[in-house]
C-alpha cells in the first residue's frame, strides 16, 4: 500500500475489473498434454511477477502481528524468528492512537479532503471535457489539454518548489499579489486556514488534466446520431448536454467516484507531505493519516505504535472497499469492483 | 456505455461531434476558449514561475521576491549549483541508472503477468488477476513493508531497493491486458499454435509485436514513475552516493545551504550566496527531462489512461 | 518482426540478470577503498573467528556535510591497513536533522550500522533507543581487560553515566564534563557595533542590538529546531531536549513541565515580538541545522551550547570569526554524559570489531586526528608537535572532535588557545553538580504517555519558539493536547521514580 501511494499513477483514478470465475467446466476435463505444457509455460511467465507481488504486498501482510507485539528485531535469528518470538502484548500499541488528538484530526482530514476531491473530480473534468467537446476549433482543444496534462508529469518534490515559489515570504503572493491589492503580508507556511485552498488547488492541478482525459474520451464516444436527432427536435444546446452528454457519462462517473469512494481512508501522501512541507504549525488541516504514521515512525521512534497506526488505516479502508462493493453489487452488479 | 468507447475512439482523443447546424453560436465559442486560456495560464503559471527565479539575479530576487519578469536576469545560481554541488552529478546519473533498468524490468515483468491473463484458455487467469488486483485493497502498512526489505532481504542502501517495490503494478497489469486482449486476435494465436509454436514462442513473435503501442505505454509509464520517485529514498537510502536526483531535490528545499556553504567559499562571497534561486534552479534541473519529453510521450499516456478506463 | 523478438529477448535476459549483478556491484560501491569488503560482508557469519578477514565498518556521524569525505576516508582505510587492523570504514556524515531522520527509521527496522552517533538531544534520544534494545549491550566490552586503558581514559563515574537500566550502551566522547549555553556572534558585527562581548550578561542585553544588526542586513538571529534562545532557560532536561519533563536547576526536587512553565511561557511571548520584528529567518520553521545556516554568513548570532573555547573550534569548522558570549552558568548534568555518544545498533554483524573501532578513537591519536582534521599536509600543515594551521582551501572541515572519541588527542589548531585543555579542566571544577546527574527515567511503565506528550511537544514547539503564532491561545491549545496524552500520569511517575532514585543514593 505505501509503494502504491507513491506511484505516480493513481489507482484509484482508472476503472478496472477482474472477471467472474470462469467456466469450471473447461477445469473438470482431464487435460491434455499439451494444455499442461501451455499452463506450464503461463506458470513460468506469471512468476516474475507473483514474486514481486509476493514480496512487496504479501509478505508484509503477515506484519499485521506487529502491532500486537513488542517487536525486537534480532539480528541473528531473522526477520520471521524475530515475527515469532517477541513477546504479544495485545493492544497496547493501539492506545497511543486513542491518546493523541492528532489521530482524530489526520482520520477526519482524511475523509474531508478525499470527499471534497471525489466532488470536485466529477464535476470540474466533466464541465471542462463538455466545454472542450463543444469548440469549433478541435486541434485547439487538444492544444489546451496537452497543456492541463503537463502538471501531473511535475514529481511531487518539485511542487513542493512551486508551492513555496508562491506562499514563501519573498513568494509572488506575498511580495507582488498582496501589495498591488493592498493588503497585509500573509505567513502562508503558518497559518492552516489557508491550506485547504492550497491543497485543494494543487490537487486540481496535478489531477484534472488526467481525468479531463478520460472524460474526454468517454463524450467522444457518444455517437453523432443522439445529438442530430435532439437538434432536430429543437433541443438547445445545454438540454442536449443536461439530456444526452451527462446520461451517456453516468456510468464512467459513477464507477470512478465509487473507486474513490473505496480509497477514502488512503490520503495522498506525496500531496500532503511534500506541499505543505511537514511543518507542525498547520498540521490541524494538512496532516492526513498517512503524513501522520510515517512522521509517528520518524519521531516517536516507536515502531509498535506506528503500526499500530499503519494496521488502523489498511483494515478500515479495507473495510470500506468491500463495504462499497458490496452496496454497488446490490444496486448495478455490472459496476462491482469483483 | 463506456464500452462504447471503441478502438477507433481510442485514437481520435479530440475527434469533433460538431457539425454544421449543432454548432455553439460564436459569442459561446468565443467564451469557451477564452476559459480555457486563463486555465492554461493558471495550470502553466506556476512552472513558467519557477523556471524565472532560477535566472533572476540575487538582488532582484531579495527586493522584489518571486516575479515572473525579473528586475535583472543571471545565471549565478546555476553556476553555483554546478561549480558546488557535487551530489547533483552523481544522483542525476543513479535516476538515469534506477530509471532505464527499472523501467525495461518492470515492463518485462508486466507483459509477462499480462499475457497468460489475456488468454481465454487459461484456466486461473481470474485467480492471478485478482492475486495482482487484491495488493490494490489490503496492504500491511508501512512498517512491516520496510522490514521485509530491511531485515528480509536486506537490500535497503542499495539501487536495488529504488526498482524492485516498483516492478509490479497491478493497475499496468490490467492495462496491458487489455491492450493485449484488443490487439491480439484469439484466431491468430490459435493458428500459431496450430503451426506447433509454443506459448513463449507465441508471446515473442506473435503477441508482443502485435501490442508495441501498449508496451511503449507502458514502458512510459514506468519511465515517469521511476523517473519521479523521491520516496523510496526517503524511507530506505542514507547513503549520499545512492541519492537521485528527485531526493536530492527534496532534502534541498530544506538544506540548501548544504549546497552553498562549500568551505571553498570565503566568508564575504557566502552573504551572497544565490540561495533562492539556486533550489530553483535545481528544480528545474530536476523536472527538465521529463518536461522536455512530454511532447513525444503524451499521446502514449493519454492512450493508455483510456484504455485503463475501458472495464476490461 | 524478427528484430522485435531479439530485443525482447535481450530485455528479458537483462530483466532477469541485472538485479542479480546490480546488488553485487551496489553492496560494495560504497566502499569502494575495499575490494575485500564484499568478501567481508559474504563470509561475515564467521568473520569474527577468522582475524585475516577485512570488515568495513558503517559508521554514521552527525556534522555538516563534508566534500572532501571520500577522500580523508580512503586516508583512514589506507591508515588501518597499513596498521593491520584488519578494520575499514564506510564514513557517511549527516546534517544533525537527517541523522535523527535516518538513524529513526534504521534502527527501528533493523537496516544494518555498525557505529553511529547518538545524544540525549537527537530526538528519539539515546535513552530511548538504549530502553528499546536498539543498541548493542557494550558492557561485556566496558569489563574486558583488554579495553580498560579506554575506561581510564573516560574515566568510570563519566561512564557510568551513560548507564541504562544498568548496562552500558555507548561510549561517550572524552571532551568537557560540563555546559553552558551562551551565543556566538559573528565578530565583525560586533565590532561595527561597537558591543562589548563582557558586558553582555542576559539575552536581553544583545537582543537591544538587534534592530541595528537587522538594518546592516544581517539577520539577527539564527535558529533551526531546539537550537533556539529557548536554552537560556536552562531547563535540565535529563531525558531528552523534546521529553515534556524537567528540572529547574534552582528546584532539584519537583519534575514540571518546561514547556507550559510560567517562565517559559514569558519567553514564547518575547520570541513572539522578536519574530515580529524580524529577528529569525523567515525560513526557521522548517530549516534543519544550525551549524549550516550560521555558516552562510547571513546571520549575526545563535545560541550555542558552550565550553572555552567553543568560538575558535566552531570559527575553524564554519570558516567564519565568530565570539561567544556566556550567558547560563556552568552546569554538570546528564547533557555531558549523554551529549555525544557512539553506540553500535544492534542490527551490527560486527560488534567486536566496531567497538575495536571505537576503542582506537580514544587511543590512537593519529587516527582520531585524521577524522577530525583530515590529511596532513592538503587539510592543515603542523606548526609543532601539537600545534596545527587548517589550510585555507581545504575541503575537509568537521565540527571538531567533540563528536568522537577523545578531544583531548586532537591537535589544537593556531587559532586556538594553547592551554585550551587545561582551561577546560578548570571549566569542569567550576562547574555546579547538578543533583540529578545520573538519573535515567525507565520508561517501560509510561510508555504510551511519553510518547504521547512528545507528540503534542514536537507538534507544538516550533510554532512556539519562534513566535509564529498567538502565544495564550496555543499553550492553552497545547495544554488541552498534554492532558489528554496522559502528562499528569507522566510527570507523577518519573517524580515516583526520582525520589526512589535519590533515596537509593
Amino acid at each position: 500500500m505505501a509503494a502504491e501511494q507513491a506511484a505516480g499513477i493513481k489507482p484509484g483514478k482508472q476503472i478496472g475489473k477482474i472477471g467472474k470465475p470462469s467456466n469450471a467446466a473447461v477445469g473438470l476435463r482431464k487435460k491434455s498434454k499439451g494444455a499442461r505444457r501451455r499452463d506450464l509455460a503461463f506458470y513460468l511467465m506469471l512468476l516474475p511477477g507473483v514474486l514481486i507481488l509476493v514480496i512487496n504486498n504479501y509478505l508484509p501482510m503477515i506484519g499485521v502481528v506487529i502491532p500486537f507485539e513488542d517487536y525486537r528485531y534480532n539480528v541473528n535469528a531473522g526477520f520471521f524468528k524475530s515475527l515469532f518470538t517477541s513477546r504479544f502484548v495485545g493492544f497496547q500499541n493501539f492506545q497511543f492512537l486513542f491518546k493523541s488528538v492528532d489521530c482524530i484530526t489526520a482520520t477526519v482530514n482524511t475523509v474531508a479532503y478525499n470527499l471534497v476531491f471525489i466532488a470536485l473530480d466529477l464535476i470540474v473534468p466533466i464541465a471542462l471535457a463538455i466545454c472542450m467537446s463543444e469548440m469549433w476549433n478541435q486541434k485547439k482543444a487538444n492544444t489546451y489539454q496537452t497543456m492541463m496534462f503537463l502538471p501531473y508529469f511535475i514529481s511531487w518534490s518539485a511542487v513542493s518548489y512551486v508551492a513555496y515559489a508562491f506562499l514563501c515570504n519573498a513568494g509572488f503572493i506575498d511580495k507582488t499579489v498582496l501589495p498591488l491589492l493592498g493588503m497585509q503580508n500573509i505567513d502562508f507556511y503558518t497559518k492552516p486556514g489557508y491550506w485547504p485552498a492550497i491543497i485543494i488547488f494543487f490537487h486540481l492541478w496535478h489531477y484534472t488534466g488526467y481525468n479531463l482525459i478520460i472524460y474526454i474520451a468517454a463524450i467522444s464516444g457518444i455517437s453523432n446520431e443522439y445529438y442530430e436527432a435532439a437538434a432536430l427536435d429543437g433541443a438547445t444546446k445545454w438540454q442536449q448536454i443536461r439530456y444526452v452528454t451527462l446520461p451517456m457519462l453516468k456510468t464512467t462517473a459513477i464507477i470512478l467516484s465509487l473507486l474513490a469512494v473505496g480509497r477514502i481512508f488512503n490520503g495522498d501522501f506525496d500531496l500532503f507531505y511534500n506541499v505543505p512541507r511537514n511543518i507542525p504549525q498547520i498540521y490541524s488541516t494538512t496532516s492526513i493519516i498517512d503524513t501522520f504514521v510515517y512522521n509517528e515512525l520518524i519521531n516517536l521512534g516507536d515502531i509498535g505504535m506506528s503500526a499500530a497506526a499503519g494496521l488502523y488505516q489498511a483494515t478500515v479502508g479495507c473495510v470500506i472497499v468491500f463495504l462499497c462493493n458490496f452496496v454497488v453489487r446490490k444496486a448495478d452488479p455490472d459496476s462491482a469492483l469483483f | 456505455m463506456v464500452n462504447a468507447i471503441n478502438k477507433k475512439h481510442l485514437n481520435v482523443l479530440a475527434k469533433s461531434k460538431n457539425f454544421e447546424f449543432n454548432k455553439v453560436t460564436a459569442r459561446s465559442n468565443f467564451t469557451i476558449n477564452l476559459i480555457f486560456v486563463l486555465i492554461c495560464i493558471l495550470f502553466l503559471a506556476p512552472l513558467i514561475l519557477v523556471v524565472m527565479v532560477s535566472f533572476s539575479s540575487k538582488e532582484s530576487l531579495d527586493t522584489y521576491g518571486y516575479q515572473f519578469w525579473p528586475a535583472a536576469f543571471d545565471l549565478k545560481a546555476y553556476q553555483y549549483i554546478f561549480k558546488y554541488s557535487y551530489d547533483l552529478i552523481h544522483s542525476y546519473w543513479n535516476s538515469i541508472i534506477v530509471t532505464s533498468i527499472g523501467s525495461i524490468t518492470a515492463t518485462s515483468i508486466i507483459a509477462l503477468y499480462a499475457y497468460p491473463l489475456s488468454r481465454s484458455n487459461f484456466q486461473h487467469r481470474n485467480g492471478f488477476a485478482f492475486f495482482a488486483f487484491f495488493t490494490t485493497i489490503f496492504g500491511g502498512g508501512l512498517v512491516p513493508w520496510v522490514f521485509v526489505y530491511a531485515q528480509l532481504l536486506k537490500i535497503n542502501n542499495s539501487l536495488l531497493i529504488l526498482i524492485i517495490p516498483y516492478l509490479v503494478n497491478a493497475w499496468w497489469i490490467i492495462i496491458m491486458r487489455t491492450f493485449m486482449k484488443q490487439s491480439v486476435p484469439e484466431d491468430l494465436v490459435e493458428a500459431a499454435r496450430i503451426d506447433g509454436a509454443g506459448e513463449f514462442r507465441i508471446f515473442f513473435s506473435v503477441a508482443l509485436p502485435l501490442c508495441k503501442a501498449g508496451l511503449a505505454t507502458i514502458f512510459l509509464f514506468c519511465l515517469v514513475k521511476f523517473w519521479n520517485d523521491y520516496y523510496l529514498s526517503l524511507i530506505f537510502i542514507n547513503d549520499h552516493h545512492l541519492y537521485t536526483i528527485q531526493y536530492y531535490l527534496y532534502s534541498m528545499l530544506d538544506n540548501i545551504n548544504y549546497v552553498l556553504t562549500s568551505p571553498n567559499v570565503p566568508a564575504e562571497a557566502r552573504r551572497n550566496l544565490p540561495s533562492e534561486g539556486a533550489r530553483m534552479a535545481l528544480a528545474v534541473i530536476a523536472v527538465g527531462p521529463v518536461v522536455f519529453s512530454y511532447p513525444f510521450f503524451r499521446k502514449f499516456f493519454v492512450k493508455g489512461i483510456i484504455v485503463g478506463a475501458v472495464k476490461g | 518482426m524478427h528484430g522485435v523478438k531479439k530485443i525482447l529477448s535481450f530485455t528479458l535476459a537483462l530483466a532477469t540478470v541485472v538485479p542479480f549483478t546490480l546488488s553485487g556491484c551496489t553492496q560494495s560501491a560504497p566502499a569502494d577503498a575495499t575490494q575485500s569488503s564484499s568478501a567481508a560482508s559474504a563470509a561475515s557469519g564467521e568473520s569474527s573467528a577468522a582475524p585475516k578477514e577485512t570488515v568495513t565498518l558503517k559508521l554514521m556521524t552527525g556534522d555538516k556535510k563534508i566534500q572532501g569525505l571520500d577522500r580523508v576516508q580512503k586516508a583512514v582505510n589506507d591508515y588501518l591497513a597499513e596498521k593491520n587492523t584488519g578494520l575499514q570504514i564506510d564514513w557517511e556524515t549527516y546534517s544533525w536533522d537527517d541523522l535523527k531522520q535516518k538513524t529513526a527509521t534504521m534502527l527501528q527496522t533493523g537496516q544494518e550500522a555498525d557505529i553511529m552517533n547518538t545524544s540525549s538531544w537527537i530526538t528519539p534520544g539515546y535513552v530511548a533507543h538504549c530502553q528499546r534494545d536498539e543498541f548493542t549491550d557494550i558492557t561485556k566490552y566496558i569489563n574486558d581487560s583488554q579495553y580498560q586503558d579506554v575506561v581510564n581514559i573516560i574515566g568510570k563515574d563519566f561512564l557510568d553515566g551513560t548507564k541504562v537500566n544498568g548496562k552500558y550502551y555507548g561510549m561517550p566522547t572524552n571532551k568537557e564534563k560540563a555546559h553552558n549555553f551562551g551565543f556566538l556572534c559573528q565578530t565583525a558585527e560586533l565590532k561595527k557595533l561597537n558591543i562589548d562581548p563582557s558586558s553582555i550578561k542576559t539575552m536581553d542585553d544583545l537582543a537591544k542590538y538587534f534592530d541595528q544588526v537587522k538594518a546592516d542586513g544581517l539577520i539577527p538571529v539564527c535558529a533551526a529546531q531546539m537550537d533556539s534562545p529557548y536554552k537560556f532557560l536552562d531547563w535540565d532536561a535529563f531525558d531528552a531536549d523534546n521529553s515534556p519533563f524537567a528540572f529547574d536547576p534552582n528546584d532539584e526536587k519537583t519534575i514540571v513541565n518546561p514547556f507550559t512553565a510560567d517562565k517559559t511561557i514569558a519567553f514564547y511571548k518575547e520570541m513572539k515580538t522578536w519574530h515580529d520584528k524580524g529577528y529569525f529567518s523567515p525560513d526557521v520553521l522548517t530549516s534543519k541545522g544550525q551549524e549550516t545556516d550560521m555558516a552562510t554568513g547571513k546571520y549575526f548570532c545563535g545560541s550555542w551550547s558552550l565550553m572555552p573555547g567553543k568560538a575558535q573550534t566552531e570559527s575553524a569548522s564554519l570558516k567564519l570569526d565568530l565570539t561567544q558570549i556566556d550567558i547560563t552558568p556552568v552546569e554538570k548534568t546528564n547533557r555531558e554524559t549523554l551529549g555525544a555518544l557512539l553506540a553500535i545498533p544492534s542490527s551490527s554483524k560486527h560488534p567486536d570489531e566496531a567497538f575495536k573501532f571505537i576503542s582506537m578513537l580514544y587511543t590512537d591519536k593519529t587516527l582520531i586526528n585524521l577524522m577530525t582534521y583530515g590529511v596532513e599536509g592538503t587539510d592543515y600543515t603542523k606548526k609543532s608537535d601539537n600545534v596545527i594551521t587548517v589550510s585555507k582551501d581545504s575541503d575537509f572541515t568537521s565540527a571538531g572532535g567533540w563528536i568522537m572519541g577523545n578531544e583531548f588527542n586532537n591537535y589544537l589548531t593556531d587559532l586556538q588557545s594553547p592551554t585550551l585543555f587545561t582551561d577546560i579542566e578548570a571549566y569542569n571544577n567550576s562547574a555546579k553538580v547538578l543533583d540529578d546527574l545520573g538519573f535515567v527515567y525507565d520508561t517501560s511503565k509510561c510508555k504510551t504517555e511519553y510518547a504521547a506528550c512528545q507528540a503534542v511537544v514536537t507538534k507544538y514547539y516550533p510554532q512556539l519558539f519562534y513566535g509564529t503564532c498567538d502565544v495564550d491561545s496555543t499553550v492553552a491549545q497545547m495544554k488541552s493536547e498534554f492532558k489528554t496524552a496522559g502528562i499528569d500520569t507522566l510527570l507523577a511517575d518519573v517524580q515516583s521514580q526520582y525520589d526512589a532514585w535519590v533515596k537509593s543514593k
